[in-house]
């Protein structure tokens, strides 16, 4: 009597799932880990996909048809809201990564603000899984004991009773390619939506320091510098119709449009009565660049650090040495 | 001979950007004299701030032929002999009215404007 109930493509998906998930959490971390996070929430979908696929074409303990009757009904809640979760983390992630950092299949497509506040409800739904695994846990551990057999190890070997016939390991790995396909396609970065500036903004901003994308400045601070031919101690000296130009442009994407998550936060702390000059005076900046050791360094080459600054983008990854990219 | 008929093509090509404006300073009284511009160029101004004293190469460099980088900023300087450079009569006079107010405090005359600008021809800038 064979009942083998977890094949072997259905255990590597478990594990993997785990594995992935739990990497995932631990590397939420923005600042320092963006690109492993994106990653391995990538993996975790593909690991889903595969198992929605695998219940079609699997064997049959995995296949959908049986999932009520292989599962007592709190283990087929279990396992539905463990693939909802992750699935849900997945359509937040996304949401966040497009919203927030302009990258990935939904860069462009949704709003700084909307991103950020996506970003809550994804954080939201990280806690939940975790508080799942505290109960998926505890729920196997309260199995094992009802039917005095270790789960953990038969989730490894297979083995709920005696030895059944071999896995079609062969259909596993085809369905775990056709499952992963979308996401080859999908997991490539779509470059930062560059931002469309004036020539003008370029040559005159741009061949002194690097010419800082508008929205690091509220609308008022780029109005005053703009109209003032004192810039920190350099004669700016713009003919009218460059200044008007440039100042129409700068102030329409100024912080306060709040069209990047960057300039939504420098928004929403800088002071209202207050007209900052220099960026790196900004509290955003200053917090966010605390522990960064930026020595002796002109404050004006944030593309040292920052690759595609002067696209407007400040993807926080970039922003530490390990990821820096050779230029 | 050949060398001959460059110099004469060479005379007869459309006036340059540094020609005109030369031209120009000359219609104002200046006389351009090169070593007076090298003299000029690597004159030092006590700073308004109280910081090091600045002159043309405190951001251009010691050579002509070689990048500066901007005091404040760290940007580089592509060298004053760059091929891209010195070919725009507006351009020129925008950095001359930068340049001049942040090194020496004031704008420059018709005269030091010429000076520099037969230096830096000499020197192989254009």
């Amino acid at each position: 009597m064979s009942t083998r109930t977890w094949d072997l493509p259905l255990r590597l998906f478990h594990w993997g799932l785990a594995a992935s998930a739990v990497a995932a959490f631990l590397t939420g971390d923005e600042l320092t880990r963006g690109r492993a996070h994106v990653v391995l929430g990538t993996l975790a979908v593909g690991l889903v996909a595969f198992r929605f696929g695998w219940g079609v074409v699997g064997e049959p303990t995995s296949r959908w048809r049986a999932f009520t009757r292989v599962h007592t009904l709190p283990a087929a809640l279990s396992a539905v809201t463990a693939l909802a979760l992750v699935l849900g983390l997945a359509l937040t992630g996304v949401l966040v990564l497009g919203g927030e950092e302009g990258r990935g299949p939904a860069a462009g497509l949704v709003s700084a603000p909307m991103g950020i506040a996506v970003h809550s409800v994804h954080r939201a739904l990280a806690w939940a899984g975790v508080a799942w695994l505290a109960v998926h846990l505890a729920g196997v551990a309260k199995q094992s004991w009802a039917e005095r057999r270790n789960l953990v190890r038969a989730m490894v070997d297979g083995r709920k009773g005696v030895t059944g016939p071999a896995v079609r390991l062969r259909t596993g790995v085809a369905v775990a390619l056709v499952a992963a396909a979308p996401l080859v396609v999908a997991l490539p970065d779509r470059a930062p939506a560059p931002l469309q500036r004036p020539v003008a903004w370029d040559r005159e901003c741009g061949d002194c320091h690097l010419a800082f994308p508008p929205d690091l400045l509220p609308a008022r601070s780029w109005d005053a510098m703009l109209a003032s031919e004192d810039h920190f101690g350099e004669f700016l000296g713009l003919d009218p119709a460059t200044a008007d130009e440039l100042r129409a442009w700068a102030t329409a994407h100024g912080a306060d449009a709040g069209e990047t998550e960057h300039a939504v936060r420098i928004a929403a702390t800088v002071d209202a009565n207050a007209l900052p000059q220099r960026i790196t005076t900004l509290p955003w900046w200053e917090g966010i660049h605390a522990a960064v050791p930026l020595g002796d360094e002109p404050r004006t080459r944030c593309a040292d650090c920052h690759p595609d600054a002067e696209r407007g983008s400040f993807d926080a990854r970039a922003a530490h040495p390990e990821d820096r990219r050779e230029t | 001979m050949i060398v001959t008929w460059f110099l004469v093509a060479a005379q007869a090509a459309p006036t340059s950007a540094t020609d005109s404006l030369l031209a120009h300073y000359t219609s104002q009284g200046a006389t351009p004299d090169a070593a007076r511009g090298a003299t000029f160029w690597a004159t030092e101004h006590a700073a308004p701030d109280g910081g090091a004293a600045r002159s043309c190469t405190t951001c251009h460099g010691s050579s002509l032929d070689t990048a500066g980088k901007h005091a404040t900023t760290g940007e580089p300087i592509e060298p004053m002999t760059a091929a891209e450079r010195l070919t725009d009569p507006a351009k020129i006079e925008k950095w001359f009215g930068r340049n001049c107010r942040w090194t020496l405090g004031r704008e420059c005359s018709a005269s030091e404007k010429a000076d520099v600008l037969a230096y830096l021809v000499a020197g192989g800038a254009r």
